[in-house]
């Protein structure tokens, strides 16, 4: 038959009650023959009782006195703070501003300017930039998205603190 | 469903009412205390740093991420918290006044007291990873793939870094009551 070595190890798991009954039952019987390896065992069950019972005691004013410390903290915690709010803002503002100015969803670009040749210059052929794209489309995506932003940012800063606070109020604590 | 209400309660925190704070310190200090304890193995020092945690936790509230329990991310922090004072501070003092910090049984009960001096001259002697695993399973309070997140380690390894740190406290145990015996 295998020989079955007690060690500390095993000692410990059976001490943590984490051995198999069948495991167990073969401790006990190694321990019951030898008599070194049950005063360990007694040694080692009075440490983690030992540890068991360890158990502190912080002061009376702790509560407070960690409170007192923490208050120049307070008000810095809010995840959705005055920033988001004023983010959320610049966005609706930007959103209402560029509907005004462009009524008929287009932007006019002229981009004449940048390209018109001067005498230094050697002349090129001319090129029209804007053919080929719609800048009705590209105007209105451009709005979309910021009314997506906008619609994200509403979501974050307002309505989710906002329904996760009643759910916490109806759950109680 | 602690875990749950803690979650609650870090909601409302996070929604303005900073006051529930204090709902949380009162639950969590005892065990934050004996932690800090366990590794600096000195009363004020433990109370300052469990103190600091909770405020490092408050201020990094919004930042936690609810993977974990909110108890087992303060922990996190309470140790190494502990750790670095315990760093700052190599010098180390004997906690002369352990008796009246330690509450192990009736203030009367010497035996107990001295045990428990013994026990913390033990911790003393032991590294900064081996006092934290035996104070983290002890708190019993976490799982030992909680604990390997707080340590940073694999969740296989606690066992044995544990079953290694109390092999080394009972003998440091021992060596101390040779050398208590040699004093008499």
């Amino acid at each position: 038959m295998e020989k079955f070595e007690v060690t500390d190890e095993i000692l410990f798991d059976y001490i943590d009650g984490t051995l198999s009954p069948g495991q167990k039952e073969r401790v006990d019987g190694v321990c019951e023959k030898d008599e070194k390896l049950r005063k360990r065992l007694a040694e080692l069950q009075k440490l983690d009782l030992m540890l068991s019972q360890t158990t502190g005691t912080p002061s009376p004013t702790f509560t407070d006195t960690a409170w007192r410390r923490l208050q120049p903290a307070a008000g810095r915690t809010s995840k959705y703070g005055f920033n988001s709010l004023f983010l959320l803002l610049g966005v609706v503002i930007t959103v209402i501003i560029g509907s005004l100015y462009i009524p008929d969803g287009v932007v006019e670009m002229d981009l004449a300017w940048v390209f018109e040749p001067t005498e230094n210059y050697i002349k090129t052929p001319e090129i029209d930039l804007t053919q080929g794209i719609d800048l009705k489309v590209l105007t209105q995506g451009m709005l979309f998205s910021l009314v997506i932003l906008a619609l994200l940012f509403l979501d974050k800063a307002l309505l989710r603190p906002y329904f996760k606070k009643r759910r916490a109020m109806i759950s109680g604590l | 469903m602690d875990h749950i209400n803690d979650d609650i309660i870090v909601d409302r925190i996070l929604g303005g009412e900073e006051e529930l704070y204090k709902i949380l310190i009162d639950k969590y200090k005892r065990f934050a205390f004996t932690l800090a304890y366990n590794i600096l193995n000195n009363s004020e020092e433990a109370e300052e740093a469990a103190q600091d945690s909770f405020i490092k936790a408050f201020r990094a509230l919004a930042k936690f991420n609810r993977q974990a329990k909110f108890s087992t991310w303060l922990y996190r922090i309470v140790s190494n918290t502990a750790i670095t004072y315990g760093r700052r501070n190599k010098v180390k003092k004997e906690d002369i006044e352990l008796a009246k910090n330690i509450s192990t049984a009736p203030a009367q009960n010497l035996e107990k007291q001295d045990q428990q001096r013994f026990l913390h001259q033990g911790l003393s002697r032991l590294g900064e990873q081996d006092r934290l695993v035996i104070s983290l399973f002890y708190l019993k309070e976490l799982s030992l793939e909680e604990i390997a997140g707080i340590m940073d380690i694999k969740a296989s390894l606690v066992k044995v870094k544990l079953h290694r740190a109390r092999k080394r406290l009972a003998n440091q145990m021992q060596l101390l009551l040779r050398e208590e015996a040699l004093n008499l």
